[in-house]
């Protein structure tokens, strides 16, 4: 498969994976052509023992996880990031907060929601993108994780339940 | 019964997250993409010239150390031939 012909079909995908990550519109396009740039260098290596959009899903979760530790990192060597509490910190994720995909009437609950799901572990926080935004069976995700069903289910079980905790916390603030 | 109500609370949540709609990613990318895949070659140039240029210091520097090193040498010998006292006259 061509590589034009590859992005076209699949920019969407990954765009919106990305978004979810991220939920920032500047930030996903950033990693949709980080993802691009190495599916063109890497397409000669694309052994076609799952198929591409599995290989483009696992890219993009990878892509969008090396750029939040990248982000993290760079946080963290600024002068100003000390000073900042995490009730700050919360308020800065809130203002960069840029979903196209949700409603007007539901972009506070989604910001809260998401605030919370950024709080997880990343393999966690990959789980509930997957299954509960992307809608992916167990299955699907499994093959883009590289890990059993059984697995799948197990990491939901725990994201959920930590999920659940971190978000009656921050409703009972 | 908490527990319960707990789970609805979840599935509230999940259907917030299931009702987030697919967006369209911009037609720029693809040349912002090109334009990226472009300049790796670029940048690929310039980190071996760079690579290069310190190649270069690094075997300029070794040269300068030996052949100072190796003028030290001669002084040291020169320094020696001087210290002999020849003069006949002196030792008398």
């Amino acid at each position: 498969m061509a590589f034009q012909e590859i992005y076209t079909l699949y920019k969407d995908l990954v765009f919106n994976v990305s978004l979810h990550y991220i939920q920032n519109v500047e930030e996903a396009e950033e990693i949709t052509q980080d993802v691009f740039v190495s599916v063109f260098n890497n397409l000669n290596n694309f052994k076609s023992q799952s198929s591409i959009k599995t290989w483009l899903y696992r890219i993009t979760v990878n892509k969008s996880i090396d750029y939040l530790k990248a982000k993290k990192r760079k946080k963290r060597w600024s002068i100003f990031t000390p000073l900042q509490t995490n009730q700050e910190k919360e308020q800065l994720h809130f203002a960069n907060f840029n979903h196209p995909g949700v409603e007007m009437e539901q972009k506070e609950a989604t910001k809260h929601i998401f605030n919370c799901i950024n709080k997880l572990p990343k393999n966690q926080k990959t789980v509930i993108i997957l299954l509960k935004i992307e809608q992916m069976s167990q299955l699907e995700v499994a093959k883009i994780l590289d890990i059993s069903s059984k697995a799948v289910d197990s990491l939901f079980q725990r994201a959920k339940k930590n999920l659940s905790f971190l978000l009656n916390q921050t409703e009972g603030k | 019964m908490k527990e319960k109500s707990s789970n609805i609370e979840m599935q509230e949540h999940f259907t917030i997250l299931k009702n987030i709609k697919k967006v369209e990613a911009s037609n720029k990318l693809y040349e912002k993409v090109l334009g990226r895949i472009n300049q790796r070659a670029v940048i690929s140039y310039r980190r071996i010239g760079t690579i290069a240029a310190m190649f270069c210091c690094l075997l300029l520097t070794d040269i300068y150390v030996v052949s100072k090193e190796l003028h030290n040498k001669n002084i040291a010998k020169i320094e020696v031939l001087i210290l002999v006292n020849t003069n006949t006259l002196y030792n008398e």
